[in-house]
């Protein structure tokens, strides 16, 4: 590591809202060498400070917002932070990512990171401008949703520059378990409730107006040639299908291979795709692009629908995510209903996933009479019924009648529903939720969701090319060995990429990635690097989710999220047999007890992580639940 | 002599499309008796992006799953599995990210 940090602030802004003080700290050279930024220092803190027995809604939790070296380069997506902190989905560690403005802005106000504790008397928002840092009134702002949450406080500090506000909606006010905190009109924090703790804070919003500051580069010309053929290689990846089509490229691929999640995982086929992926809506709906920080991809766009019962509506392009749960998951068949039911999700602030497999259920439930439209509040909540699913989100993200009992989340709400209905929830069982596909057609992802330590996936391996890191390719997304091989032994490089402060989708070439990197830095990180980096970070979370209660049995899916596709190219393809041999074939491949998916002492060692055997050792036996 | 239908599916559709060889659908006469791996084989003599893309000496790449008649068919299987007419087959890649 050079002397200099070059790629920081070397600045961290302190939040006490119960203090109500605002204060800065150095960063420390060794946060920086050891977890690099953003999710790693989050991680860090965390770690440091939030002991076992402060819970998620303690004041004494934290929440961290940080970014990476790369974040606020001309790197193209390198506006991405990190929101880490422990949420109440598994009252467990969170790390959450967000694209846009935020984690760029931050640091041209000549911070890498806010650290934000306590809980405020009274609604604020924090402002951090270059020079000026202040905690502002929020009461203003309540009952707001996200987007009109950012008009409010730019006229409040009274600015047409360049802003960037990330809050709670209604949802997070009102303590849904699955609220997220959401940004720039259209970027989400997204999972294990971050929002949720925002709102435990009485914390409305972190906005950052755009500085002047820059971090100092290593070797700037150097960074801008390999910035320049990293964006190129990402427009061209995968036969320059993102750049075309954006995420919802995937859909129909998705659909034929058997993870596309539809009508809440009670078949695998869906033959109406091509008339609601990504090609067909972007040659059907009008749309401009609308990009991130320096991204010259622009997978992202603002869409008119212009066809259907939503035609008119304005909002943001849904990512694949949206249009899968908000498409096939609760049998809508409509494009312009996914577009809609997209939106008002982020703009009410709930996560999207958690949303989707909730409604998805509750459909399933009124299908079955589990259900009725007495205990809907009037709603008929048939497959499909697109104009009922606003309506209940409207009512979760207020706590309002039913929506009272689903802002618990499937997982929850089944449970307290009770009988058959907790086996018809797609969750996994700490309580944490998919991403919006059908792994039972994609296992390494149900592995990956089941184990991960930090609310959603981690090793990412679905996403990885095995040969990009000097390992064989795989060839059969059903084989165990395959499944449970390549999500350990890619294990820490996305960890390590949502440390740095881009974008995953401009980062998929890992050697241009590093290229950048150390062009930034100065270091002279290989691919091995970064793995241990990564790793050092995956087992700090583990560690401090052991400390906190973790209970490796529940490290497993829902009895639907694990059961066997009845029909579809996945039919008949059994994940629960090898379930828990994938899962003790990962620990020992992670150096972990292969029983108790502990670290072992020398794999904590060889991480430099010796401080954590002692905690590891001394924390306590799983909760019973 | 049978007739299978051959669907190209994300970007092996999109690079054999620029060829002009392959529409995204289209029909293959095969031999009776022709396994899956043999038809893939007969594809990729005929057109060498076919070749390259999609087939690595002698076996389908690392990244291209097949989908006979709507179930994935594992790649152990697919030089024993044996065509008929009317079969549909599906190739498409290995979804990375999504």
């Amino acid at each position: 590591m050079s002397q200099e940090l070059w790629g920081y602030m070397g600045k961290v802004l302190r939040v006490d809202l119960t203090k109500g003080t605002l204060r800065d700290e150095p960063l420390e050279p060794e946060v920086a060498e050891n977890y690099v930024g953003g999710t790693g220092l989050g991680v860090e803190y965390l770690y440091r400070e939030v002991p076992p027995g402060v819970e998620w809604d303690d004041p004494r939790n934290l929440i961290i917002m940080a970014s990476g070296p790369v974040g606020g380069t001309s790197q193209a997506g390198s506006g991405t932070f990190s929101l880490v902190t422990k949420g109440p989905m598994t009252n467990l560690a969170v790390a959450s990512q967000a694209n846009g403005f935020w984690g760029a802005y931050i640091k041209s106000v000549g911070y890498d990171a806010v650290v934000i504790q306590g809980r405020s008397p009274d609604w604020v928002y924090l402002h951090i401008a270059d020079g000026k840092v202040e905690l502002r009134n929020a009461a203003p702002l309540l009952g707001k949703d996200t987007w009109e949450t950012e008009d409010a406080v730019r006229e409040d500090l009274g600015t047409k520059g360049r802003l960037s506000v990330f809050g709670i909606g209604p949802a997070g006010e009102n303590l849904v378990r699955f609220a997220v905190v959401a940004g720039d009109k259209g970027h989400v924090c997204s999972k294990g409730g971050c929002g949720c703790v925002m709102g435990a804070k009485r914390l409305k919003a972190v906005a950052v107006t755009q500085g002047r500051q820059q971090a100092s580069l290593y070797n700037k010309e150097l960074f801008r040639e390999k910035a320049k053929a990293l964006l190129e290689d990402s427009k061209a990846a995968k036969g320059g299908q993102m750049y075309k089509w954006g995420t919802g490229a995937s859909f129909s691929i998705l659909a034929q291979s058997g993870a596309l999640p539809i009508r809440n995982y009670t078949t695998n086929v869906f033959p109406e795709h091509e008339q609601m992926n990504g090609q067909y809506i972007r040659t059907h709906f009008e749309h401009r692009n609308k990009a991130c920080w320096a991204c010259g991809m622009v997978h992202t766009k603002h869409m008119k629908v212009t066809e259907g019962p939503y035609a008119g509506y304005e909002g943001e392009e849904p990512e694949y995510e949206g249009m899968s749960g908000w498409g096939p998951q609760i049998g809508n068949k409509d494009p312009g209903g996914f577009v809609k039911l997209s939106n008002v999700t982020d703009r009410l602030g709930l996560d999207l996933n958690e949303a989707s497999w909730l409604v998805g259920w509750v459909m399933e439930c009124y299908e079955k009479g589990l259900l009725t439209r007495n205990d809907l509040d009037g709603l008929d909540m048939q497959w499909g019924n697109v104009e009922g699913a606003l309506t209940l989100l409207d009512k979760i993200s207020r706590r309002e009648g039913v929506g009272d009992f689903l802002a618990e989340g499937v997982m929850r709400a089944s449970q307290k529903l009770g009988g058959d209905a907790p086996n018809l929830g797609v969750y996994v069982l700490k309580g944490s939720t998919p991403r919006g596909h059908d792994h039972r057609g994609r296992w390494n992802e149900m592995l990956d969701t089941c184990i991960s330590a930090t609310g959603t996936v981690q090793s990412g391996a679905h996403m990885l090319a095995p040969a990009n890191f000097g390992q064989p390719p795989t060839t059969n997304p059903f084989s165990p060995w395959e499944v449970a091989g390549t999500t350990a032994m890619l294990e820490g490089w996305h960890v390590f990429l949502d440390s740095l402060s881009n974008c995953r989708f401009i980062t998929l070439n890992q050697q241009l990635t590093l290229d950048c990197v150390n062009a930034i830095t100065g270091r002279n990180l290989t691919i091995n690097d970064s793995l241990v980096i990564g790793r050092r970070i995956v087992n700090q979370l583990r560690v401090f989710n052991f400390r906190h209660g973790l209970d490796p049995a529940l490290e497993a899916p829902s009895p639907r999220y694990g059961s066997t596709p009845v029909d579809g190219p996945a039919q008949g393809k059994n994940s629960a047999q090898y379930f828990n041999w994938m899962k003790s074939f990962y620990f020992q491949l992670m150096g972990w007890d292969p029983a108790t998916g502990k670290p072992l002492p020398h794999t904590l060692k060889a991480l430099g992580l010796e401080r954590l055997i002692p905690d590891l050792e001394s924390s306590p036996e799983p909760a019973k639940r | 002599m049978p007739t299978v239908r051959v669907e190209l599916v994300g970007w092996i559709r999109e690079k054999l499309d620029a060829t002009g060889a392959y529409p995204g659908k289209f029909p293959v006469s095969t031999p009776e008796g022709e396994t899956i791996l043999g038809m893939a084989r007969q594809l990729a003599v005929q057109n060498d992006v076919f070749g390259k893309i999609v087939f690595n000496q002698e076996e389908f790449g690392a990244n291209v799953l097949v989908i006979l008649n709507g179930v994935f068919v594992n790649p152990q299987s697919r030089a024993e599995t044996l065509l008929k007419d009317g079969d549909e087959v599906m190739l498409l890649p290995i979804v990375d990210g999504g």
